[in-house]
């Protein structure tokens, strides 16, 4: 298995398209924290738990585009007439299934903790801000309703035809423009930029870190949602 | 012959292509977006909503569809894979030039398809504002050649990775930057989204369309090098990129062919016309404390507007009694060249410095004797906007509709010379066109034999605005003053429908009936003066006022109770004669380096509030006034950098430029006038207040610069501290 992991690692991580995607993540997160972020999101301050998860929202669309674009590799045609050569051999279905994912997640994963890092460095040396810790939240909250449901919907839609995952790329940068009610936008960038002005301020001028009901439900949908059309879309090829 | 023939087959193949056709219509459909949610243009003009927004739209998506359609059918033969029977048949460089071409002709006439579409409608809702070279040179200029850039581009990035997948994602990684902001502080860089801030109904559209044109011009040359250049990079024998690029590098005209295009489209960029080459951040002007050893008797502009090529042709002549010797800078607007420097008809040597304070640039020249009588300085060319501005594109303009003019774009400023007061200027201008020099009229005017007029006229100061267009005026009197009403002779159908002449009358009686009367009215006459959309907004100065054209359209007046809009401003302007220019000065308005609150706005704003108040009743003054004060007020106390300003130094320079003049421009329009509000409501009223005001108006009006009315004698005037006027 691990064998497995490390070839699928190789192939989908190792090459130059998954590079210059990360280098074209770099340099638009870069250009995000020096451009908007720096300014603070809606008054808070640019390292509030507010401007992180706006941030995270704002790159978030094109690291989904990247996980869909490596997504492109198991649903390509060329994938589809291997399919029936890895179908013949030993290994279940669904647990080689499960370990391209965890490739796809690491890469994922990986892309995540460049653009969080890079924010990190960001408030290190331009406002000496250390305290982390209260970025775990508005990270997890963001980061893994998108991830999942994304990743659902990239199966899901792959199945039925490798080329609707470009259609979804689009869907995704659409969805990051088009205007929502806050507590659906699937990345949360308009939650982000709204929610906090209807909050008090604190003693120190900054709202408290608080998420309505409303967004907690709409992040849990998303996750359901993607839980299921990953299930569904992993579910083996019937041998013929 | 071979290419002609390949290019009729393959155009004969995509026209008939369902595909094509697909995305003919969609892009005929495109513009329909323009007129509501995709407007990316002034929309209060007719010509911005009518034709700059639709146009807009359309190019933006018609480019997108062009360049899908463009990634298919380049990718249609690999995808068949049918590319190894094409590429032994005919040249898969030549296929690619084949195709482009065809793919050009076919936008081409789907853009000719567009424009007659959209003819009928837009004729109708503009009626006798439609101007149909505006129209079309819209199309031709914006719309065609946006959508070849994107056709190249797209075939480019195709022919460079060949996956379509990959050349999809960085063609809209191409279409994010456009839209990004960094392509928003410089609009040269908008290739798919070319900038056009507002058109024109009155005056001149043209200014933004020579931009276009250029930018397009521009984009075409960088596009088509590059695309030339992925000609070479096209995979022939079945090899890699790598060895195909070595193969057909040996068709040397391609990379020579490349390389002059895209050399072409840096030089162009680099060398643009439009935007000064000085630094980012406004340079203030401190260069007035400089020793005048040179006494002149008498100056002279000869300016000579050539609206043609947009440029400007001038001679400043200088006669000294006493002139003397040393290096003497001039300051100028950069986009003008200087042509010769002529001292007692000796040409004197000078060299352009990479000085810059505010739109002018500092040229040095040296007078090697003293004793000199005439110094003549000629330069001509195409005066650029400040780079700071160039994201709102404010600038001057020479067209054969308008010419504006301000400043350092009108005349040269030396130091080092000691000025007699006074100054003549000789405009020649088109037949057709009336000056206002200061915004006064210049009376004297000679015919010359080529139609144009040469205006005459001694004018005290400098040149600080001068503008010249098809004027219409309207004289009145309104509360005892003699008003001239000047405009664009487009608007005089909507000044008429309207009634602006008693709108304007009404304002003016208001104020004086509350304020007190003008010392000067009666005497003077008051210039009130509309001006292009492209220098929108409104200003307001002694025995003068100026409004941008949006607040006279009739979108704009024919809603009243839209809210504190641009119809609105001319009120806001008009009061400006109370406070601020011949009036009351508050001194500080135009120190920017002051945080200040007070200033003339502030009690600009609060007038206005009460003569809304006064019209539309309390509800509406509430809503569209005391509300938006306080709401601006609330918001700029959250802001983080408000709160902890020991953080504004790590923000990089432009973002505190910006956050300066967002809560400059709070505390002058919200903060000021909220604190005045509660002012009236601790003296005892709006009478007690309206008391006040008129005997500061009597104190106070007319004292200039000198002795402004100071925050001080506000609160002394109010019989309050400056605590009372905290707000909570």
């Amino acid at each position: 298995m691990i064998k497995i992991l490390k070839y699928e690692i190789r192939r989908l991580l190792f090459n130059k398209f998954f590079l210059g995607l990360l280098v074209i993540n770099g340099i638009f997160a870069w250009y995000t924290l020096s451009s908007d972020t720096v300014a603070g999101i809606a008054y808070t301050a640019p390292f509030s738990p507010w401007s992180f998860g706006a941030y995270l929202s704002s790159v978030m669309p094109l690291i989904m585009i990247t996980v869909l674009f490596l997504l492109t590799y198991f649903h390509s045609k060329k994938e589809k007439q291997v399919e029936v050569l890895t179908s013949a051999t030993p290994i279940d279905a669904v647990r080689y299934m499960l370990i391209r994912n965890t490739a796809v997640t690491l890469g994922f994963l990986f892309l995540c903790l460049f653009v969080v890092g890079l924010c990190l460095y960001f408030y290190v040396v331009y406002f000496n801000y250390r305290n982390f810790a209260v970025f775990i939240i508005p990270a997890l909250v963001t980061i893994l309703p998108c991830y999942v449901f994304m990743m659902g919907a990239g199966h899901c839609i792959g199945r039925i035809h490798s080329g609707l995952l470009y259609f979804l790329m689009i869907i995704s940068f659409a969805v990051s423009v088009v205007k929502v009610p806050d507590a659906f936008d699937l990345f949360g960038g308009s939650y982000y930029s709204n929610f906090p002005l209807t909050l008090p301020a604190g003693a120190d001028g900054e709202p408290a870190f608080v998420l309505s009901a409303a967004f907690l439900t709409a992040r849990g949908l998303y996750l359901v949602i993607g839980i299921v059309l990953f299930v569904i879309s992993v579910r083996p090829v019937r041998k013929k | 012959m071979k290419t002609f023939f390949l290019y009729r087959v393959e155009l004969r193949r995509l026209a008939l292509s369902k595909f094509t056709w697909i995305v003919t219509v969609l892009s005929l459909c495109g513009p329909l977006t323009g007129y509501s949610f995709l407007q990316q243009s002034n929309a209060s003009v007719m010509s911005g909503q009518y034709i700059a927004n639709p146009v807009l739209a359309g190019t933006v998506i018609g480019a997108i569809l062009w360049a899908v359609l463009t990634l298919i059918e380049s990718n249609r033969v690999y995808r068949n894979k049918t590319d190894i029977l094409t590429d032994a048949i005919v040249s898969p460089i030549r296929m690619a030039f084949v195709r482009m071409t065809a793919l050009a002709s076919l936008s081409a006439a789907a853009c000719f398809l567009c424009v007659l579409a959209y003819l009928p409608y837009t004729i109708v809702k503009m009626d006798y504002i439609f101007n149909p070279a505006l129209y079309m040179m819209s199309f031709l200029i914006l719309m065609l050649p946006t959508w070849w850039i994107s056709i190249l581009l797209a075939a480019a990035i195709y022919q460079i990775v060949q996956r379509v997948e990959l050349a999809g994602l960085l063609y809209v990684v191409c279409v994010y930057f456009s839209f990004s902001r960094f392509a928003n502080s410089d609009f040269f860089s908008r290739w798919i989204n070319p900038i056009i801030i507002t058109y024109s109904d009155g005056f001149s559209s043209l200014y933004y369309l020579r931009i276009a044109l250029y930018t397009r011009v521009l984009w075409l040359a960088l596009a088509g090098g590059i695309w030339t250049l992925s000609l070479i990079c096209i995979r022939r024998y079945q090899k890699n990129l790598l060895v195909s690029f070595w193969r057909s590098l040996r068709k040397v005209y391609l990379p020579v062919t490349a390389a002059a295009l895209m050399v072409t489209g840096i030089m162009m960029w680099r060398g643009q016309p439009f935007v000064d080459h000085g630094p980012a951040e406004f340079q203030y002007w401190d260069y007035y404390n400089t020793i005048n050893d040179s006494k002149i008797s008498a100056v002279t502009y000869r300016l000579t507007a050539k609206p043609e090529s947009g440029q400007l042709h001038s001679i400043a002549e200088y006669t000294s009694t006493s002139g003397g010797s040393g290096i003497k800078s001039i300051w100028l607007n950069p986009g003008y060249k200087i042509l010769r420097i002529m001292c007692d008809n000796q040409p004197v040597s000078f060299t352009a410095t990479s000085e810059f304070q505010g739109d002018s640039q500092r040229t040095d020249f040296n007078l090697t004797q003293s004793g000199w009588k005439t110094l003549t300085i000629e330069y001509e060319g195409y005066p650029t906007m400040l780079r700071c501005f160039a994201p709102y594109t404010w600038g001057n303009e020479v067209t054969s509709d308008y010419v504006s003019l301000n400043n350092f774009s009108s005349m040269p400023s030396l130091t080092g010379l000691n000025f007699p007061g006074t100054f003549t200027l000789e405009l020649t201008l088109p037949g057709y066109m009336t000056p206002l020099l200061n915004h006064q009229f210049i009376e004297d005017y000679t015919l010359n034999t080529d139609g144009t007029k040469t205006w005459t006229k001694k004018e005290s100061s400098y040149i600080i605005w001068l503008t010249a267009c098809d004027y219409n005026v309207e004289s009145f009197n309104a509360a005892g003053m003699n008003v001239n009403f000047v405009y664009s002779k487009k608007y005089e159908t909507i000044m008429t429908e309207y009634n602006m002449q008693e709108a304007l009358a009404e304002v003016l009686s208001y104020c004086t009936e509350h304020l007190g009367r003008l010392s000067w009215a009666g005497g003077s006459s008051l210039m009130m003066v509309q001006r292009s959309a492209i220098s929108d907004g409104g200003n307001a100065g002694e025995g003068w006022v100026e409004w941008g054209e949006s607040t006279f359209t009739a979108g704009n007046l024919s809603d009243p109770l839209k809210g504190a809009n641009a119809a609105e401003v001319f009120v806001h302007e008009m009061v400006h004669i109370w406070w601020g220019g011949l009036g009351v000065n508050c001194g500080s308005e135009w120190d920017v380096s002051n945080n200040d609150p007070w200033s003339d706005e502030g009690l600009t704003v609060y007038t206005t509030y009460r003569l809304m108040k006064d019209k539309y009743g309390e509800e509406y003054a509430k809503q569209y006034y005391i509300d938006v004060w306080q709401a601006a007020v609330d918001i700029q106390e959250r802001g983080f950098y408000y709160r902890n300003p020991e953080y504004l130094d790590r923000l990089p320079e432009q973002y505190r430029a910006d956050l300066s003049t967002m809560n400059r421009g709070t505390n002058l329009y919200s903060r000021m006038p909220l604190m005045i509000l509660k002012a009236e409501q601790l003296v005892g009223g709006e009478e007690k207040m309206d008391e006040i005001l008129r005997s500061v108006q009597s104190r106070f009006a007319n004292n200039g610069f000198d002795k402004p009315f100071t925050y001080q004698d506000f609160l002394d005037a109010c019989g309050l501290q400056e605590e009372d006027l905290i707000l909570d």
